[in-house]
């Protein structure tokens, strides 16, 4: 069931993909409810370009302009713990932080957290003003299925920089997926 | 609103039915500079609008949307979230204070509910 559901979502955000994802496109992502359909059409996409293709689009809504570098160990590249196995996806703890660089250098303002296959993939941005020590949040997420989770660091010189996390989700979050919305429980019988 | 109240001062600022309980571990007494954690809950559901309930209804969709921390006015840390974040949104972070002063934590919800809570920090 959870892997029916997943198919039909994926095509969808296939299609989306297919488009072009804007910023605009994006934001729907974010916000629009879906509703499953239940056919296993799309399940052979190739989710990790299509979790990339989200997580590249949510990027490009919360940054703008900002450019993407690689992180070079001179600080202000995220971090995350998360256990790469879940037991239970309704609440799993994370720790997401972008390690400051040299003095006077960029500081760090925002973090992102993106899980592409779950119902809202943007899970939050965070953001630290003056007297933050440091750019650093602990906290607990829903995380619905399979995938590769992507954090983001932006820092005050206009440059962020990505990590990417695989994890393996025995039971998801979100409500178990393909039990959304009511149209999905009758098309299961 | 909480202004002028003891340290701890909590108050749900709109809407006191939900009965959404606040709570922050902040320490009282930190020195200058010194990376302090501050620790903060809300007991708040977080439906995601997915869920259904036992007659097949789907629950309406109701999160925690905005939460913010201050101190003395002064942001401290800030953050937009989703119904991906877990039921019960906990915060975790680390602020440096230069001064004694107050922290201000406040909770924007999707119900349109607001939940302030205040600490007391003494800078010494």
């Amino acid at each position: 069931m959870r892997a029916r559901s997943r198919g039909t979502r994926r095509r969808a955000l296939a299609t989306l993909a297919g488009v072009g994802a804007t910023p605009l496109a994006a934001a729907s992502l974010l916000t629009a409810p879906r509703v499953a359909q239940g056919t296993a059409q799309g399940a052979a996409l190739g989710s990790a370009a299509l979790e990339r293709g989200i997580s590249d689009a949510i990027l490009a809504a919360q940054f703008g302009a900002a450019r993407e570098a690689t992180p070079d160990g001179e600080g202000g590249a995220p971090m995350l713990e998360i256990a790469p196995r879940i037991e239970h996806g309704d609440s799993v703890p994370v720790r997401l932080s972008a390690p400051a660089g040299p003095e006077g250098g960029p500081r760090t303002i925002a973090l992102v957290l993106i899980a592409p296959a779950n119902p809202e993939p943007l899970i939050g941005r965070w953001q630290f003003g003056a007297l933050a020590a440091e750019a650093f949040v602990a906290t607990r997420v829903r995380v619905a299925a399979d995938q590769t989770l992507t954090a983001a660091a932006l820092d005050d010189a206009g440059t962020f920089r990505r990590l990417e996390r695989a994890v393996v989700v025995a039971v998801g979050g979100c409500g178990a997926v393909g039990e959304w919305l009511p149209d999905a429980r009758r098309g299961r019988s | 609103m909480a202004a002028g109240r003891a340290a701890g001062a909590f108050v749900t600022v709109r809407g006191a039915s939900s009965g959404f309980r606040a709570r922050a571990k902040v320490p009282e007494r930190v020195r200058v500079g010194e990376s302090i954690t501050v620790r903060t809950l809300l007991s708040h559901p977080m439906h995601t609008g997915h869920r259904l309930d036992a007659d097949g209804r789907r629950i309406p969709r109701r999160t925690v949307e905005r939460f913010v921390a201050t101190f003395d006015g002064e942001l401290v840390f800030a953050c937009n979230v989703g119904p991906s974040v877990a039921r019960n949104p906990y915060f975790e972070f680390r602020a440096r204070l230069r001064r004694s002063g107050r922290f201000r934590f406040v909770w924007l919800e999707g119900g349109g509910e607001i939940v302030v809570l205040e600490r007391e920090v003494t800078v010494a």
